[in-house]
């Protein structure tokens, strides 16, 4: 120690699990959605870009995608913030029975959504590899849709861990962060869903 | 025994021996192979990055000799077109790619955590991620090139030549799965540092006190974020329309191939600031120490970075005047190209006026600046030549741009870094680099640079156009290429002397001690090199130039944890106490989790099998790397103080 060091600072009583923007995770959590929403994002630029090529659209002998099955799809997506709040909210009272059972609500959405996105995919009424039209369709769902496998994944996992691991304080506001990604994977969808499913019907 | 808790106004005791051993023990990872592979300590990972990524600045240095060699002489049959057209293709990709922003977020990587006053990065399993996957992704180009698969279509990779139609066989591929490691590895270590700089500051530094290099990676993070995400979509769209048979560069079935440019430019020219901008914080962070003075307009300074990086993202199509764009576009990028020199000349004025008013003191790091002023600006004035829409058409695609770009990116990058190099090796290693060496470093380097690049200027207007392999000699390029190639030597042994010094150095160079430049920044409060836990006690920040407005007594902050790894959390601006976090102990499933994305990513060119079997490789590692160990079980059983404030 080259110099004299005196204490002004005592952090003994500061909390060692916080919340929200106080953590670490919320900041990477956001970080991550930031850097794939702008991979979103340039992929509805495409969409509108490629749009300039076509006069009629969908371009003449594709049909329009049906918009039935997707937007009931979306409507199960948008209630499924239902169990991702409850989620954030028995995690913030640690309450782990709570925080598990909506894990497991969220674990069963996620797996019923992937399946929802397989009849988005058939909805779309076109194959990737015909034109242009077709594989930013594919893309745009494809995107999202593997940000929802992921985080299915990690709905899943969370809720293992809350049944069978050894849950620490320090998982309370993990999960509470699952539940703020969920959001953001299910704002994101909106715009992509109109977009692919409303807009050929407006433009 | 155990000492008493130190408690505020309490002078720490010069005897901190038994204090240090507990951290030791604490922060220090395992010995030997596993403690090598699984460490998560940001100084190991950062050394690795830098020397990885010094290693990749060699490859691609030797293929540019290469291409001096071939273009020594006229009608020279050295290289061959293909080989030459992979060369080529092998040095931009490597040293835009695998050198300049990953040896530039190693640094920061490095140094941040120490510049800010904390023990760690934010997410450190994260950084040994991003380090594991970088290696893999810079290897498995290497391996296919030589394999004789290496891309042959310019780093920017322009379809419709990388395109299905005329890229048959592997190399376009390999060169767009390059291009998906190196984006996610970026982004990782921009969202590492971003968490790191908001939250882990020392106690104090609020943000108008952190050091301008930590300003630079902050803005460089938050444009890798924005600008990264471009060039991967793009790469994954040129990867489908090879491997699954979409269109979108495909015009005859409603693609385009513009769309490639306007993705890969939107983030190419935000990529150069991404280089340049660290290293603009090296130079500000350096420039104190052989000044004897804070470095001129701080709050000037740290605006000029900012408004970079938001100018940089409206200008991209400058690199596309020659595609025929509407000529409003024209003069609105030729507006936003011309408009960013404002910024940068801000910077360049208050490095001036800090070398003005201070002592200067010509130490090699010195010199690295002052080099780099000198180069940088020439690079600059012709990048403001080239922003101009008629005078970009007459040397598009010219070497006048090979000598703009070379200017502006080794003068104002790599002399920066060299700069870097000479004045961090003591707190890395704990050995000066030699002085007299680094002279000789210092002039071979700019020499050479200008015997290269700046003949290339009269290339260009002579016409010579670039990724010719060779030329007849009627065109009366030979004398000019030759000086160049005889330029292109003396860089050569100017890197070479650097390597000897380092060598030199390591083994007997004089012992550095804490601070040998009598610095102002935090990294020079440890010891040299730092302890796995960086400082024994966290600092408290009193101003701006930390160690100099400190006196003759450091303040610290006492009560985080010496039982477990914990790092001790501050409020976003004004970095308040707010919180002890517990940090993850070292693990070899960043490792796995690496490999998993390496299989993935590799066998997705062959198979399309490699998604099942390298998705589910990626879960099982997902599963190890979150899953509790019985040491976070027992690092955590002690009771922990839980705030629901702001939840």
């Amino acid at each position: 120690m080259t110099k004299r060091e005196r204490v002004t600072v005592d952090v003994t009583e500061l909390p060692t699990i916080v919340f929200g923007s106080r953590g670490l995770l919320w900041w990477g959590t956001w970080g991550f959605a930031v850097a794939e929403g702008m991979t979103l994002f340039l992929s509805i630029a495409t969409y509108f870009y490629l749009r300039r090529n076509f006069q009629t659209y969908p371009p003449l002998g594709y049909p329009q995608p049906d918009w039935f099955a997707p937007t009931i799809g979306m409507a199960i997506f948008l209630a499924t913030c239902i169990p991702a709040y409850m989620l954030k909210k028995s995690a913030v009272r640690l309450d782990k029975d709570a925080a598990t059972r909506w894990l497991v609500i969220l674990s069963v959405c996620a797996l019923v959504l992937c399946g929802v996105r397989t009849i988005d995919f058939y909805a779309l009424r076109v194959l990737w590899m015909t034109s242009a039209y077709g594989s930013i369709q594919w893309v745009l769902l494809g995107f999202h849709g593997s940000l929802l496998v992921i985080e299915a994944a990690e709905v899943i996992g969370t809720a293992v861990l809350f049944i069978k691991g050894p849950v620490l304080p320090r998982h309370f506001p993990d999960a509470c962060d699952i539940g703020n990604y969920w959001y953001f994977l299910v704002l994101s969808w909106l715009p992509i869903w109109f977009i692919v499913y409303i807009g050929p019907r407006i433009w | 025994m155990t000492a008493p808790p130190l408690v505020i106004g309490e002078t720490v005791p010069v005897d901190v021996g038994a204090e240090r051993e507990q951290m030791e023990r604490v922060w220090g990872s395992k010995r030997g192979l596993w403690g090598w592979i699984t460490t998560t300590n940001h100084k190991e990972i950062g050394k690795r990055y830098i020397t990885t990524a010094f290693i990749f600045f060699l490859l691609g240095g030797i293929e540019a000799a290469m291409m001096r060699a071939q273009l020594s002489r006229p009608e020279n049959s050295l290289i061959g077109p293909d080989k030459y057209n992979q060369i080529f293709t092998m040095h931009g990709t490597t040293m835009m790619f695998l050198f300049a922003v990953p040896i530039m977020e190693a640094l920061g990587l490095y140094f941040v955590p120490l510049m800010v006053g904390t023990r760690n990065v934010a997410f450190p399993r994260l950084n040994a991620f991003g380090y594991w996957l970088f290696l893999i992704g810079g290897s498995f180009l290497y391996v296919q090139f030589f394999l004789n698969t290496g891309p042959d279509v310019g780093w920017f990779a322009y379809v419709p030549l990388s395109g299905p139609a005329f890229g048959p066989g592997k190399r376009a591929d390999t060169w767009a799965q390059t291009i998906t490691f190196t984006e996610i590895v970026a982004i990782v270590g921009a969202i590492e540092l971003i968490v790191t700089v908001f939250k882990q500051r020392a106690v104090g530094m609020s943000l108008n006190r952190i050091p301008i290099f930590v300003w630079a990676m902050l803005v460089t993070a938050f444009m890798i974020m924005f600008a990264m995400p471009a060039v991967a979509t793009a790469s994954m769209y040129l990867a489908l329309d090879r491997l699954v048979g979409t269109h979108f560069f495909n015009p005859a079935e409603g693609g385009d191939v513009l769309l490639w440019q306007h993705m890969f430019w939107f983030f190419g020219h935000p990529e150069v600031y991404i280089i340049f901008l660290p290293a603009t914080g090296l130079v500000s962070t350096m420039l104190p120490a052989f000044t004897r003075r804070p470095v001129f307009g701080y709050p000037a300074m740290v605006l000029a970075l900012i408004s970079v990086a938001f100018m940089a993202f409206g200008l991209w199509v400058h690199h596309m005047f020659a595609t025929g764009i509407p000529q409003l576009a024209a003069s609105f990028f030729t507006a936003t190209s011309t408009m960013i020199a404002i910024p940068t000349g801000v910077q360049i004025f208050c490095w001036l006026a800090t070398i003005w008013s201070g002592r200067p003191r010509f130490a090699t790091p010195m010199l690295f600046i002052m080099g780099f002023i000198f180069l940088f600006v020439i690079g600059g004035v012709t990048g403001v030549m080239i922003a101009s829409v008629p005078f970009d058409l007459q040397v598009h695609d010219t070497f006048f741009i090979v000598a703009h770009f070379h200017y502006v990116l080794v003068g104002g990058a790599v002399f920066p870094l060299f700069g870097a190099f000479y004045y961090w090796f003591p707190k890395v290693t704990g050995r000066m680099l030699s002085e007299r060496i680094g002279k000789w470093n210092f002039w071979l380097f700019f020499i050479g640079m200008n015997m290269t690049f700046f003949p290339m200027h009269w290339l260009g207007f002579y016409g010579m156009p670039r990724r010719v392999y060779t030329y007849l000699a009627s065109t009366g390029w030979g004398p000019l290429n030759l000086l160049s190639s005889i330029g292109a030597l003396v860089i050569a042994s100017s890197v070479i002397t650097f390597l000897v010094n380092v060598v030199v150095s390591l083994r007997g160079g004089a012992v550095a001690g804490d601070n040998p430049w009598d610095a102002d920044t935090l990294e020079w409060a440890t010891t040299s090199p730092p302890p796995p836990y960086n400082f024994l006690h966290l600092p408290v920040v009193q101003g701006r130039s930390a160690l100099w407005d400190e006196g003759d007594e450091r303040q610290v902050t006492v009560g985080t944890s010496t039982e477990r790894r914990e790092v001790l959390l501050t409020t976003p601006l004004d970095a308040q106490p707010d919180s002890r976090e517990s940090h993850p102990h070292d693990s070899v499933w960043p490792l796995a989790m690496a490999l998993a994305i390496g299989v993935l990513f590799i066998t997705a060119i062959f198979t399309p099998l490699a998604l099942p079997i390298g998705g589910a490789l990626a879960l099982i590692a997902f599963a190890g790397w979150a899953w509790p160990t019985s040491q976070d079980v027992e690092s955590e059983k002690s009771d922990e103080k839980i705030s629901l404030e702001g939840a």
